[in-house]
């Protein structure tokens, strides 16, 4: 038996809410508990409009407002194609773990003391990370197996944000591609041993939205064959080549404009 | 009723989108040229500033060079190889980045290295990443990462003096990282900038701007 806790960073995550149904499904996994960062935390809301200004409005307002609402228009492979495909019949993490009988907790911050508590007491084998800010040493070393997170792109060549669309402006997108990385998580940037890599070939009227649609899809995917291997122990942990990659940020906006001129002008031929 | 001028609103399309696109950088980098050549040209003083802007105009096409520049061969001189040393030398233990604080002079002096093609043993290369790691990672607070001792006015020309350093990074090392991050600094430090009363942050921001766009012409056309 795999013992698992599921970090969420907010309540309603699709992507946390898929990779928990499938897993409560399967033989020999368990999860222990769904812990979730509370959004109402004033110390950290201050300190991230400081240093993100308006952006941070933006994040809040995809993250609470639109939510699920941001696949409607968008159609092909998706997460909400997958919660449809899984029937998933959870509206959030509350009412799932509610009907599944899984303890649920809100916690101000996931390197919170009272989180770090929350995490000690259940003893997981792995956590399974689907967001909510950077985790710090002490949270990561409480899992014996490690941390989970899958990354929206090809480790170990682009860590860090906005990496689909960095793999388009740099012009790698035959030679690296858009795919996902499954890695166990370390002190750095998505520079822990990577478990899992799977890739997407674009069609030829590809977006970055619709990338990155096809990507979360992945990730859920990439996450929970991640967790079947370590049960079954078929997969051993890579290390990283740090040199063969670098790190990217969030990308600005004029530069955003050239990576879709260059999406565009790269899709031929793909 | 009076039409406004659609650069008189380009400040507030900056502060609902947070950014400048491409034709308002170049508007509000030709209005400043015109008020700061004309006014520096009778005293003399930023001349190698207002060199480097000249040249960077004309080589994004935007404006003719007409005369020569003696002040070429001066400006090569100027920042010699002892002087950086000396400042490397005289770092708090030695280090570029203390506890967050960008040392004073890191922008000038890592592009002098940068330029010619020299390094500190192997500090170079490294300080520069690290410079760029603060930006993302501190984002706006990076104006407050330089020294105490500094005035609030050294302060800006400190950081932008750090932009100037990754945008011409970002051209020398074919890195779009860089200019990501000048890009940022700029756009930041344009609500200071536009309204500053120092001649001195008008010249380094001008000069901060036309780099980042020959960057932007070199890299992203």
């Amino acid at each position: 038996m795999i013992k698992t806790v599921l970090l969420a960073p907010v309540g309603n995550s699709l992507y946390a809410r898929l990779i928990a149904n499938a897993l409560s499904r399967e033989k020999d996994i368990e999860i222990s508990a769904v812990v979730v960062r509370s959004i109402l935390n004033a110390r950290r809301l201050r300190t991230e409009f400081k240093r993100d200004g308006g952006r941070l409005i933006r994040k809040i307002y995809q993250k609470l407002v639109i939510g699920d609402k941001r696949f409607s228009e968008n159609k092909g492979n998706n997460l909400a194609a997958l919660a449809k495909q899984q029937q998933l019949k959870y509206k959030n993490l509350s009412d799932l773990t509610k009907s599944l009988k899984i303890p649920y907790h809100i916690v101000a911050d996931h390197n919170h003391p009272k989180s770090l508590e929350i995490l000690q007491e259940h003893q997981p084998d792995i956590i399974i990370f689907t967001g909510g800010g950077l985790l710090r040493s002490p949270l990561l070393a409480i899992p014996r197996f490690g941390v989970l997170n899958c990354h929206t792109g090809i480790l170990p060549q682009y860590r860090g944000m906005d990496v689909v669309e960095w793999t388009a402006v740099e012009e790698k997108i035959a030679q690296i591609g858009f795919g996902a990385t499954l890695h166990f998580m370390d002190s750095g940037v998505d520079t822990g041993p990577i478990l899992l890599k799977k890739m997407i070939t674009p069609s030829s009227d590809a977006t970055f939205e619709n990338i990155r649609a096809e990507l979360e899809t992945l990730m859920v995917e990439l996450m929970i064959q991640g967790v079947q291997g370590i049960r079954d122990g078929s997969l051993s942990p890579m290390p990283q080549v740090l040199s063969e990659g670098r790190q990217y940020f969030v990308m600005h906006p004029r530069i955003k404009f050239a990576a879709q001129a260059r999406l565009e002008r790269q899709r031929p031929k793909l | 009723m009076a039409k406004i001028k659609p650069f008189n609103l380009s400040f507030l399309t900056h502060e609902f989108k947070g950014f400048l696109s491409d034709s308002e950088t170049k508007e509000f980098i030709l209005g400043k040229y015109g008020d700061l050549n004309f006014d520096q040209q009778k005293s003399g003083v930023f001349e190698k500033e207002l060199f480097q802007i000249r040249m960077n105009l004309a080589a994004l096409g935007w404006i003719e060079l007409k005369d020569s520049f003696p002040i070429e061969k001066k400006l090569n001189d100027r920042n010699g190889r002892s002087i950086v040393y000396q400042w490397f030398t005289n770092l708090k233990n030695g280090r570029i980045i203390e506890q967050g604080i960008i040392a004073n002079g890191a922008g000038e002096n890592l592009d002098w290295l940068d330029e010619n093609n020299e390094d500190l043993d192997g500090h170079k290369a490294e300080a520069i990443e690290s410079i760029l790691k603060i930006v993302e990672v501190k984002r706006k607070k990076t104006m407050e990462a330089f020294s105490r001792e500094l005035t609030y006015d050294e302060k800006v020309q400190e950081g932008l003096r750090i932009s100037i350093l990754i945008s011409r990074a970002s051209r020398r090392h074919k890195d779009l990282r860089y200019l990501n991050a000048a890009l940022k600094l700029n756009d930041w430090y344009f609500s200071i900038c536009r309204k500053t009363k120092s001649k001195q942050t008008q010249v380094f921001y001008l000069l901060a701007l036309t780099e980042q766009e020959r960057s932007v012409a070199e890299m992203l056309k």
